[in-house]
């Protein structure tokens, strides 16, 4: 831990992200949109369900790339500046979650029970809840202050990266000190979050069994983004950081201690997930069981128990090992692991509400991850093109690079 | 790729992070200070509060002999309501022992060096709040003396524990909570207890005793290094004992059938209760300690308001669950889940916990846990020691309504209203809670005459970092061991 002392740091730049590579994602997204088109006229319900796992998924990856940003903000977090700008990019989708939020509410009556025609609530309460005009409100409300948070860190970073340094200067001095803008701002999104984050997965995931309620479904979708968004910086930074695109700002101590972060909320989220399972079978209500049952009869139990591995069991137990936590290439594996585990478990929330045996993602969910993927592929190129790579105006920029917040 | 090195004007000098001590204090300063309370004859403070404490559980142990001879007709367990005020303390006092490994463990994990200052008392804290804790269970099973029945051992009835109840989770659970917290607090004492051992001139046998428990260190490289790995070990393995403990105590309440208490979010909202109430503790605690053993150079007011922040995050984690509870309630619309949460509003019923037996306690839970401590979101009042006072007070008073009303106005109100029955705690109620308030803080007092308060390798070690010394231990420091 004798390093020389690191008193500046060289600005690695903008992202050269090359013409080719973004033409590529043009074209997937071209491709996502025919697909989408044809299911349209094909498959109109496989679609919706499609659109509704691939729009969760990146809106997920988006939100945790905020949340990411607010928890360095609200708890003024030195370790893990070298990777803001990585989690700001990942939040520049959400303004297009905003637009397609939209779309997906077309949709609606093709995906949700409640809004079929001749569907009848067994009790009062949930057929105002579930009144479209109140839903789609609800929807844009969400989707308004996500966005309205992600564009408001995003431009003071960029504005700090400009005036060097001179604004959130004073969330940085350390405990015993007035939060800056940004760090009250945190607050209030973490507040905000928690409270809309919930009610979003029960408008979006649970009430596509309308009858099923989990008071611990919020916390397990928020796990579930936790865990993915640290995957995704992982899977961000080593790519970038392999192509020079870092420069010498990330070290391999950055990585240690991401992954490190991984392994502790891979067992937060085998904690919440256990926990919610547990307490569900063995009180055994039959209007509570029926969520596992049909998640686990028809096949959907590999999927089930797919997530169990790739999201605990291998991560935990190849983390666990030092030596082995310090090998990048590990690291790599076990996030993307996470991430494509992240994605079947949105997959296993949302298919078997109207496919009681297991079917495999078909050339609709290939055309609408391509979308979503390529679109917030562009987005997250897009700022990482035009801005330095790393939040250079950042007066905490320096002690993380010199890892001066180890003790 | 462009390495433009950015001109200086634009590019602020580096931060440097504030001194966690005074900037004159020395080494040997530090062991006169902390080891000071543990040479000095107590003062009148000590003997007052020992007093009170020793008074105190005085009361709890005659009326505990009273209940052995007599029964527990004493107290106010009445059918329905057959858990009553014994287990809330249970809860309770398991609730307050989380701080302890929170810190300990978890804040060690994440680096946080501001730990050194506390964790000591609250991990001695812990021990006491789960002993404390154990002891209700045992009251409650009414034959006390037949209490090892809980264990699953062979027997010539071939009778075993019921395994799948929750109830005997939870004495696994327990009892490796407090093995693994006693191992942990332990072996953090060992170099201090050295330290004390080592600063005794004149008085042979207690040199004796300290270089007993100090199991003869020496403070060598090899001493450092076992005790660095050690320590990672312990920490590794205590964090999931942090979530495990008062997630399996939950489960008495969430696996139940009964409306109100079964609830899938009860585990993870069970043990940032815990955390909450068991910093409100520490602070309590440490308010007393830092004035009384004059020790404010190195448990400073930075100290207290990281854990009255802690407090205000946990607070909110608490009313999260609640609001989504009740949000749930509402959601289901399950008539008697509804009965549960809601009042007149919702439901043709009253609201149990806000309008029947137990209100009281409704709304003193509801003020204590989620409005109070919002009062930290003001600095001046996260730094204000009289006002960080009365708030920790205020909420562990909100939490032990919180598991009142949780255990006593679900049981209070079962399906059929001729099974309804009030909870109605007697004197000896009140007594045996009395007891178990003198029990931790005798236990708490003798601690601080006996071990030094706070870890005084630890601070030593921040503090050579701080002033520039090379640190003792060959590793560098504890908190890179597992870097």
């Amino acid at each position: 831990m004798h390093e020389p002392q690191i008193t500046s740091v060289s600005d690695p730049g903008p992202a050269p992200i090359s013409r080719a590579y973004r033409q590529q994602l043009w074209a997937a997204l071209a491709i996502g949109v025919v697909l989408f088109l044809v299911g349209l006229k094909f498959d109109t319900g496989r679609v919706w369900e499609s659109f509704l796992v691939n729009y969760f998924y990146f809106l997920v990856l988006a939100l945790g790339g905020l949340f990411l940003v607010a928890l360095e903000h609200v708890t003024s977090a030195t370790w893990s500046v070298v990777f803001r700008r990585l989690a700001e990019a990942a939040a520049s989708y959400l303004p297009w979650a905003l637009v397609f939020g939209v779309a997906l509410l077309l949709g609606v009556r093709r995906i949700y029970p409640w809004a079929q025609a001749g569907f009848h609530f067994d009790r009062a309460n949930k057929a105002h809840y579930f009144s479209f005009p109140f839903y789609s409100e609800r929807t844009m409300i969400y989707l308004l202050i996500w966005a309205f948070f992600g564009l408001f860190f995003i431009f003071r970073s960029l504005r700090q990266d400009r005036e060097g340094g001179q604004i959130n200067r004073r969330a940085a001095t350390g405990f015993g000190k007035l939060p800056s803008l940004n760090g009250r701002m945190a607050a209030a999104f973490m507040i905000v979050f928690a409270v809309t984050f919930t009610l979003a997965s029960v408008d979006w995931i649970m009430s596509l069994q309308p009858d099923w309620s989990s008071s611990m479904f919020g916390v397990y979708t928020f796990a579930g983004l936790f865990e993915a968004a640290l995957a995704l910086m992982i899977v961000m930074s080593v790519i970038m950081r392999r192509r020079g695109w870092l420069g010498e700002i990330v070290t391999d101590r950055h990585y240690v201690d991401l992954a490190r972060m991984l392994h502790a909320f891979c067992i937060f989220m085998v904690y919440i997930g256990f926990e919610q399972y547990f307490l569900i079978w063995y009180s055994n209500f039959p209007e509570e069981t029926s969520f596992f049952h049909r998640r686990i009869v028809g096949g959907w139990g590999w999927v089930f128990l797919f997530l169990l591995f790739a999201k605990w069991v291998f991560p935990f137990c190849v983390l666990l090992n030092q030596k082995v936590r310090r090998n990048e290439n590990v690291i790599l594996t076990m996030a993307w692991l996470v991430l494509i585990a992240e994605w079947f478990d949105v997959y296993w929330l949302v298919l078997p509400v109207h496919h009681a045996s297991f079917v495999l993602p078909n050339w609709t969910d290939v055309g609408a991850f391509l979308f979503f993927f390529a679109l917030f592929g562009l987005t997250v190129a897009r700022l990482l093109r035009r801005h330095s790579t790393v939040p250079i105006g950042d007066p905490k920029l320096v002690n993380s690079v010199a890892g001066r917040y180890l003790a | 790729m462009s390495t433009r090195t950015v001109a200086a004007p634009a590019r602020p000098a580096p931060l440097e992070e504030p001194p966690l001590y005074r900037p004159d204090l020395t080494l040997t300063q530090v062991n006169r200070d902390i080891l000071a309370p543990i040479f000095q004859r107590p003062t009148k403070a000590w003997w007052a509060c020992f007093a009170c404490a020793v008074g105190a559980l005085a009361i709890g142990a005659g009326i505990v002999t009273y209940q052995l001879l007599v029964g527990m007709g004493i107290i106010g367990i009445q059918w329905p309501s057959m858990w009553g005020t014994y287990i809330t303390n249970f809860v309770f006092w398991i609730g307050i022992g989380h701080a302890g490994t929170l810190i300990s463990a978890i804040l060690f994990l994440f680096r946080q060096r501001w730990r050194t200052a506390i964790n000591r008392s609250a991990e001695a804290m812990t021990i006491f709040a789960v002993i404390c804790a154990g002891m209700f269970p045992l009251l409650h099973v009414g034959r006390t003396l037949l209490a090892y029945w809980l264990f699953p051992y062979p027997n010539q009835r071939h009778l075993w524990v019921n395994f799948r109840s929750p109830l005997i989770w939870d004495v696994f659970a327990v009892s490796t909570y407090a093995t693994i917290s006693l191992l942990f607090w332990y072996q953090g004492m060992i170099p201090d207890l050295a330290t004390v051992r080592d600063a005794i001139l004149k008085r042979p046998l207690a040199k004796k005793i300290y270089g007993i428990v100090s199991l003869g260190w020496k403070g060598t490289a090899r001493d450092w290094h076992h005790y660095e790995a050690g320590y990672a070990m312990l920490a590794a393995i205590a964090t999931p004992l942090v979530l495990s403990v008062h997630s399996n105590v939950s489960m008495d309440f969430a696996t139940a059938t009964a409306p109100g208490w079964h609830s899938t979010i009860f585990p993870p909202y069970f043990v940032a209760g815990a955390i909450f109430s068991g910093f409100a503790m520490v602070v309590t605690l440490t308010v007393i300690v830092r004035v009384v053993f004059k020790l404010e150079d190195y448990i400073t007011m930075d100290h207290m308001e990281l854990m009255n922040k802690i407090i205000l995050v946990t607070s909110l984690m608490v009313a999260y669950a609640y609001a989504t509870e009740m949000f749930m309630a509402w959601y289901t619309g399950n008539p008697y889940e509804q009965y549960r949460f809601y009042g007149i509003p919702f439901s043709s019923h009253f609201w149990p916990a806000f309008t029947g037996p137990t209100a009281m306690g409704g709304y003193v839970m509801l003020v204590c846990n989620c409005a109070v401590p919002w009062l930290f979101w003001f600095r001046k009042i996260r730094r204000s020691v009289p006002a960080m006072f009365i708030i920790s007070l205020l909420v562990n008073l909100g939490m032990w309504f919180e598991r009142y009303v949780i255990i006593v106005s679900s049981q209070s109100r079962q399906f059929l209203p001729s099974s309804w029955g009030n909870y109605r705690p007697t004197r000896f109620d009140y007594g045996v809670l009395l007891g178990s308030f003198g029990l931790f803080f005798t236990l708490f007092l003798l601690f601080c005459r006996f071990v030094p308060v706070v870890a005084v390798a630890e601070i030593k070690h921040s503090l050579r970092k701080q002033i520039g010394e090379p640190p003792a231990s060959p590793a560098g420091a504890l908190e890179n061991v597992h870097a």
